[in-house]
C-alpha cells in the first residue's frame, strides 16, 4: 500500500508543474528570404503597383501561417536554396555538366532532341518548336485567344488578370499558397473568348521565354461561355532543379457551357518536393476535365480540385501516379458539388513498385443544395512487388438525400498467370509487366495527344526497368 | 512470469520504410478534469500499479475536440469507488499490456482504465453465454476466451458512458458478440472502445447497433494476429433527431490467410449524421488475406448526412482487398415492387427501412433482446 | 524430331505433390498428336511444363526441342524458339488491346520480316476466318469474352504467330458444334501452314474433323498407351480403365 501512496505522491508533484505542450517549432526563415527580396523580384519584373502589393501581402501571410499538419513530411526541405534562384538577374542557367547522370541518361533514352537539352541547361527557348509556335500564334490571334506568359499578361491585360489572379487559390489558402503568392514567377495566361473552340491542344512549352526556374509558376486559364479548349502542361522529359521545391498553382475558370481539359504529365527529378495547388470552378453546364500523370519527384502532394458551382456542371478527374523506389506520392482529388444536377467521376489509378508509397487522398462533398447529383469515385492500386505500399483514404461527405454517390476501391497486383500468358507470347518478364502496367494506365493514355502517349509509354518502360530490372 | 512490453495498436499506420506522413494534431478542450486525488485504490496491488502508470499518462492529455462529430465540451461526474478488473492476475496484466490501443482517443481509453466503476475480468473455457446490461458510466472489461465459444451481448444505455472492452480470442476459439448502444435523450454521450486480438484459426463475429443520444461513438479495432483467422463485423446504425453516430472499424491483418469483412449499414432520419471510418490495413507478410469493407447508408430525410472515410492500406501485394461505400435514398425500384403487390407507398418505405435491421433482430431473438431494436425503430418509423 | 519429352517428372513448385510421373513422348515435324486423359490427370500440367510455367518444377527427365534441351529456358525464350500454347482459361489483360498484343508478339517472334500494313491486313483476314467481328481487335485481351470467343481468340493468335509447335490445351471444351467446326478448320489450316500440333483433349469428337498421327492415352501421370485414331474412339466407348486392362468402366462426365 505504501508503494502505491508513493507513486501517487510522485505523480501529484509532476502535476503541479506546468505540463509542456508540444508546439512545432516555428519555421525559421532562412537568411535572404524576406520582404526586401520579394520587393526586388517585383521591381525587376517591372510590375504595376497592385501586383507588388499582392506579393508583399502574401509574404506577410506566409510568415504568420502555420505549417499544414498532414501529408508528406517536409523536414528535408531547404528553403534557403530558393533565394539565389528567385533573386532577379541571378544566373539561372544550369550547365549541362551540373545535371545529374540519371537525367542525362533519361534524355538519351527518350530521344529528346538537342534543343531540349539546351533548354534544360537554361539557354533560352526551344528551337524546333519556334516554327510551330509562330504558326499557331497567328491562328489564335485571329480567334481572339489570349495565350501569353503570365508576366506579360500582368502588364498587357491588367484588368483581366486582376479579376482572376489568385482569386480561386488565395494566399490565405495555406502556407505554401502564400509563399507562392510572394515569389511566383512564370506561367501561362490563357483566355478563350465566348464561343471559340480552339482546334488543337495548347502546350505550355510553346511559350518558353523563361530560362531555368519554373518552380513557382502560376497558370490562369479562363474558358469563357461556350468555348472549348485543351491545355497541356509540362512534358514527360525529366526536369531538374537545384531548388528542391516546386509550388505551382493552377487556377481554371470554366464559364457557362464551356469545356476545358487540363492535362499534366509531371516528371520532376527524384529529389523534388512537388506541392501543387490545382483548382477549377465550373459554372452552369460547364465541363471540367483533369488528366494528371505523376511520375517524378521525391515527395508529391497534389489534389486537382473542381468546384461544381453551376447547375448541370460536370467534373471528370483521371489520374495515374507512379511511386517508385524512395518516392512518397500523396495525391488525390477533390470535388465539391454545389449546383443542382451536377455530375462527377474520379478514376484514380496508382502504381507502386520498388518500395514506393502511393497514398490516395480524396474528398467528395455533396452540399445540401446539390440536389440530383451523381458522383462516383473509383480508385485502383496496382502493387507490382511486395516492397511497396498502397493506401486509399477517401472522404465522402453527403449532405443531401437526393444524390447518388458511389465509391469503390481495389488494390491488387499483377497475377503470375498474366505474366506467364504474355511470356508464352514471346515477351520477357519486364516487357510483360510493362505491357500490363501500360494497360492499367490506358484511360489516361487515351486522353493524350499521340506524341505524349508514346513518351508516356517509354517512361513506363524506363521506370519499370530501373525499379525492377 | 515476465510481463510483456506494452504494444499499442495504433489506429493509423502512416509510415513505410523510412518515409513518414504527418499525423494531424488533435485539438483539445479546456475543462475541469480529474486529478491524482480522484484515484481510488482497488485493493489489488498488481492492478493498481498498472492503473497508476495509466493515470500518469492520462494527466498528460487534455480531452479532444471532435470537429466532425461536434464534441466540444464535457461535464465529468464525480468519481465512484473502483470496480472493474479487481480480480485480475499476472496473466491478465500481461494481456492488458499486449492489448493496448489508441481507441477513439487515447484520453478516453485511459479514463476508463483508471476510473472505471463497473467491469469484469472473465476467463472463458467452454461454451458460455453472457448478457451484460448493468454497466456504470465508466466500464472496463477484459475477457480471455481460452477455448470454446463465447456468446456475448452487451447493452449500454446510460446518459454518459465511456467504456473499454478488450477480448482475446485464443487459438480455435470463437466470439459471437452483440453490442447495443442506446442513447435515450438528446444529450447522451456514449463512447465505446473495443479491442479484439484474434489468434490463429479463431472466429470473431460482431454485430453492433447504434441508436440515439447526442454523440454515439464506437471504436472497434480487430487485430488478426494469427493465420486463418476469420472476422466478420457488422455495424448497424439508426440515426434520428440530431444524433451523430461516429464509428471507426479497424481490421489489421498481421498474418497470412485470414479473412476480414466489415459491412456497415444503416438508416438516417431527421437531422442525424453518421461518420463512418473504416480502415482495412494489411501488413507486409500477410499473404493471401481477403479484406472487404463496405458502408451503405439509406437516407430518409432531407437533412440527414453521411461522412464516409473508407480506407484501404495495403503493404502486401498478394492479397484481395476491396471496399465500397454508397449512400442513397430508399430504392425506388424496391418501393415500386412492393406497391405492385398492393402495399401503399409509405408502408412500403417503412418495410424497407425495417428490413435493413431484420437479420440483426432475428439473431437477438435468441436472447430476448429484439425488442431493443424494435423500440428504436418504432420511434423513427411508423 | 521436333519435340522429345523424356521421362518427365514434375511437381508443383510450392508443394511436394508430383503430377507428371515420368512422361515420354516424341513429336516429329509436321505431325499431329492427341493426348486424352481423365479429368484432373494432369494433362494441362504437361502443356504448362513444356511452356515453362514457373508454377511447376521439373524433378527429373528432359524436354528437347529441335534437339536441344529447353529446361533452362524461360517461357518467352521457348516462345521465341517456336513453341506456343493455347490456354484453357486464357487470362484477361485489361487495358491491352488484342491487336496491340498480336503486333508486339509477332515482332518478338518473327522480327521485322513483314510491314505493319501486311500484318494489319492479315489480322483482319484471320478474324474473318475464325468468325469474330473486326472490333475484337480493339477489345482488351479476353476481357468479357465468352468461352467460345476466348477459344477462337487463342486460335487466331496461333494462326497469326505461326509457331513451330502448337499445344492446344482443351481447345474443344465448352464449344458448341459450330464453333468446334470452325476451330477444327483452323487447326487443319495450321497444319497445312507447317505447324506441328499437340492436342490435349478430353473427348474424341474433335478428332472427327482432324487427321492425327498418334493418340496417347494419359493416365495417372504417364502416357499409358499409344495408338492411332481408333484408340481414341475405343477409350471413349469403354473408359480409361482400358489402360489397366480391366473391364471396369469409369463413368465419364460429358
Amino acid at each position: 500500500m505504501s508503494d502505491l501512496h508513493e507513486l501517487l505522491y510522485e505523480l501529484k508533484k509532476k502535476e503541479d508543474f506546468e505540463l509542456k505542450v508540444n508546439v512545432p517549432a516555428a519555421l525559421r526563415l532562412p537568411a535572404g528570404l524576406n520582404r526586401k527580396l520579394v520587393y526586388e523580384i517585383s521591381e525587376a519584373k517591372n510590375e504595376p503597383a497592385w501586383m507588388t502589393e499582392h506579393r508583399l501581402k502574401s509574404f506577410e501571410i506566409f510568415e504568420k501561417w502555420h505549417e499544414p499538419d498532414w501529408g508528406v513530411t517536409r523536414d528535408e526541405l531547404d528553403l534557403s536554396k530558393i533565394v539565389p534562384y528567385v533573386k532577379p538577374n541571378a544566373n539561372k542557367t544550369t550547365t549541362w555538366e551540373e545535371v545529374p547522370e540519371e537525367i542525362k541518361k533519361a534524355f538519351d533514352k527518350l530521344g529528346i532532341p538537342e534543343a531540349e537539352r539546351k533548354y534544360l541547361a537554361g539557354v533560352g527557348a526551344q528551337f524546333d518548336s519556334e516554327m510551330i509556335y509562330k504558326n499557331i500564334k497567328d491562328e489564335l490571334k485571329k480567334l481572339g485567344v489570349i495565350f501569353i506568359d503570365i508576366e506579360s499578361a500582368v502588364k498587357e491585360y491588367p484588368e483581366l488578370v486582376k479579376e482572376y489572379f489568385m482569386k480561386l487559390v488565395p494566399p490565405t489558402d495555406n502556407k505554401y499558397a502564400a509563399l507562392h503568392g510572394a515569389l511566383w514567377s512564370g506561367g501561362t495566361f490563357l483566355y478563350v473568348p465566348k464561343g471559340v473552340k480552339v482546334p488543337l491542344p495548347l502546350q505550355s512549352y510553346f511559350l518558353f521565354g523563361n530560362p531555368g526556374g519554373g518552380q513557382f509558376e502560376h497558370t490562369v486559364i479562363i474558358a469563357d461561355e461556350g468555348s472549348e479548349v485543351t491545355y497541356i502542361e509540362g512534358c514527360t522529359a525529366p526536369k531538374y532543379d537545384v531548388v528542391n521545391l516546386h509550388v505551382g498553382t493552377v487556377e481554371v475558370y470554366v464559364k457557362k457551357g464551356a469545356k476545358l481539359k487540363y492535362l499534366t504529365m509531371q516528371n520532376w527529378s527524384k529529389n523534388m518536393f512537388n506541392l501543387e495547388i490545382k483548382r477549377a470552378i465550373a459554372e452552369d453546364d460547364a465541363v471540367m476535365t483533369w488528366v494528371s500523370g505523376s511520375f517524378g519527384s521525391y515527395k508529391t502532394m497534389v489534389y486537382p480540385a473542381t468546384i461544381l458551382k453551376g447547375d448541370n456542371s460536370v467534373s471528370e478527374n483521371v489520374s495515374i501516379s507512379f511511386a517508385g523506389p524512395g518516392q512518397h506520392i500523396d495525391t488525390g482529388s477533390k470535388v465539391i458539388h454545389i449546383g443542382k444536377n451536377t455530375r462527377s467521376t474520379v478514376d484514380a489509378r496508382s502504381i507502386s513498385i520498388g518500395g514506393g508509397w502511393s497514398f490516395y487522398r480524396g474528398l467528395l462533398k455533396i452540399m445540401e443544395n446539390a440536389k440530383h447529383s451523381k458522383a462516383s469515385v473509383s480508385c485502383t492500386g496496382l502493387m507490382i512487388d511486395n516492397k511497396s505500399k498502397s493506401d486509399t483514404v477517401p472522404i465522402i461527405e453527403v449532405y443531401n438525400t437526393d444524390s447518388d454517390v458511389g465509391h469503390e476501391a481495389k488494390i491488387g497486383r499483377i497475377k503470375d498467370e498474366q505474366i506467364f500468358y504474355l511470356m508464352s507470347r514471346g515477351l520477357n518478364e519486364l516487357e510483360a509487366k510493362g505491357l500490363i502496367v501500360k494497360g492499367f494506365i490506358q484511360p489516361v493514355v487515351q486522353e493524350l495527344p499521340f506524341e505524349y502517349a508514346i513518351e508516356l509509354n517509354r517512361l513506363v518502360d524506363m521506370e519499370i526497368e530501373s525499379s525492377i530490372g | 512470469m515476465v510481463i510483456n512490453v506494452t504494444r499499442i495498436e495504433k489506429t493509423l499506420r502512416l509510415e513505410h520504410q523510412k518515409m513518414r506522413a504527418i499525423v494531424p494534431q488533435r485539438k483539445v478542450m479546456d475543462i475541469q478534469d480529474y486529478s491524482v486525488d480522484d484515484f481510488k485504490a482497488s485493493g489489488n496491488n498488481l492492478l493498481d500499479e498498472w492503473r497508476v502508470k495509466r493515470l500518469s499518462e492520462y494527466l498528460t492529455y487534455k480531452f479532444p475536440i471532435w470537429r466532425r462529430t461536434g464534441l466540444k465540451n464535457l461535464n465529468l461526474p464525480e468519481t465512484m469507488p473502483y470496480k472493474g478488473l479487481e480480480t485480475i492476475d499476472l496473466e491478465g496484466i500481461s494481456l492488458l499490456e499486449e492489448m493496448d490501443f489508441e481507441g477513439s482517443d487515447r484520453k478516453f481509453v485511459l479514463l476508463a482504465d483508471v476510473f472505471s466503476s463497473s467491469g469484469d475480468y472473465i476467463a472463458v473455457e467452454n461454451d458460455t453465454t453472457l448478457i451484460i446490461n448493468d454497466l456504470s458510466h465508466y466500464d472496463n472489461t477484459l475477457i480471455d476466451i481460452k477455448s470454446g465459444e463465447l456468446n456475448l451481448v452487451r447493452i449500454v444505455d446510460k446518459p454518459f458512458f465511456v467504456g473499454n472492452l478488450r477480448i482475446k480470442v485464443r487459438k480455435e476459439a470463437k466470439l459471437n458478440m452483440y453490442n447495443l448502444y442506446i442513447g435515450s435523450s438528446n444529450d447522451d454521450i456514449l463512447i465505446s472502445n473495443v479491442f479484439i486480438d484474434s489468434e490463429e484459426n479463431s472466429k470473431t463475429l460482431i454485430k453492433d447497433f447504434y441508436f440515439g443520444g447526442k454523440i454515439n461513438t464506437g471504436y472497434v479495432s480487430v487485430r488478426l494476429n494469427g493465420e486463418n483467422t476469420f472476422a466478420d463485423v457488422r455495424p448497424y446504425y439508426l440515426g434520428n433527431s440530431k444524433t451523430v453516430i461516429d464509428i471507426l472499424y479497424l481490421v489489421r491483418f498481421y498474418k497470412p490467410n485470414s479473412y476480414g469483412n466489415v459491412d456497415a449499414k444503416g438508416v438516417l432520419a431527421d437531422e442525424s449524421k453518421v461518420v463512418f471510418r473504416g480502415i482495412m490495413d494489411i501488413l507486409s507478410g500477410a499473404k493471401e488475406v481477403e479484406a472487404h469493407q463496405s458502408n451503405h447508408a439509406t437516407l430518409i430525410s432531407l437533412k440527414a448526412k453521411v461522412d464516409a472515410i473508407p480506407s484501404l492500406m495495403v503493404d502486401e501485394n498478394d492479397v484481395v482487398a476491396s471496399h465500397a461505400a454508397s449512400s442513397s435514398p430508399i430504392d425506388d425500384n424496391m418501393v415500386f415492387y412492393l406497391m405492385s403487390r398492393g402495399i401503399p407507398k409509405e408502408d412500403a418505405q417503412n418495410m424497407i427501412v425495417r428490413g435493413v435491421f431484420e437479420t440483426l433482430k432475428d439473431e437477438l431473438k435468441k436472447y430476448n433482446l429484439e425488442g431493443v431494436v424494435e423500440n428504436a425503430l418504432n420511434s423513427v418509423v411508423v | 524430331m521436333l519435340l522429345q519429352v523424356r521421362d518427365l517428372v514434375a511437381k508443383l513448385s510450392e508443394d511436394d505433390k508430383v503430377i507428371l510421373k515420368g512422361v515420354s513422348l516424341e513429336i516429329g515435324h509436321g505431325e499431329v498428336h492427341a493426348i486424352m486423359g481423365p479429368n484432373g490427370s494432369g494433362k494441362s500440367t504437361l502443356a504448362n511444363v513444356i511452356m515453362g510455367n514457373p508454377k511447376y518444377e521439373v524433378v527429373s527427365g528432359d524436354i528437347l526441342f529441335e534437339g536441344e534441351s529447353i529446361l533452362e529456358r524461360r517461357t518467352d525464350e521457348r516462345a521465341q524458339k517456336g513453341i506456343m500454347m493455347t490456354f484453357q482459361n486464357p487470362y484477361e489483360i485489361e487495358g491491352v488491346k488484342l491487336d496491340q498484343l498480336l503486333l508486339i508478339s509477332y515482332r518478338k517472334l518473327h522480327g521485322e520480316d513483314k510491314t505493319f500494313f501486311q500484318l494489319d491486313k492479315e489480322m483482319k483476314s484471320l478474324l474473318n476466318d475464325v468468325g469474330l467481328p473486326t472490333e475484337f481487335l480493339e477489345r482488351f485481351v479476353n476481357l468479357g469474352f465468352s468461352g467460345g470467343e476466348r477459344k477462337k481468340g487463342e486460335i487466331l493468335q496461333a494462326r497469326f504467330l505461326k509457331p513451330k509447335l502448337l499445344i492446344l490445351d482443351e481447345i474443344d471444351s465448352g464449344l458448341d458444334v459450330d464453333a468446334l467446326r470452325i476451330v477444327a478448320e483452323q487447326i487443319n489450316k495450321l497444319k497445312e501452314e507447317g505447324t506441328s500440333l499437340l492436342i490435349i483433349t478430353h473427348y474424341a469428337r474433335i478428332l472427327n474433323y482432324l487427321d492425327v498421327d498418334k493418340v496417347h492415352v494419359y493416365v495417372d501421370g504417364k502416357v499409358a498407351m499409344t495408338g492411332d485414331k481408333s484408340l481414341a474412339y475405343e477409350v471413349e466407348e469403354t473408359g480409361y480403365a482400358i489402360v489397366n486392362g480391366s473391364n471396369e468402366s469409369f463413368t465419364q462426365s460429358k
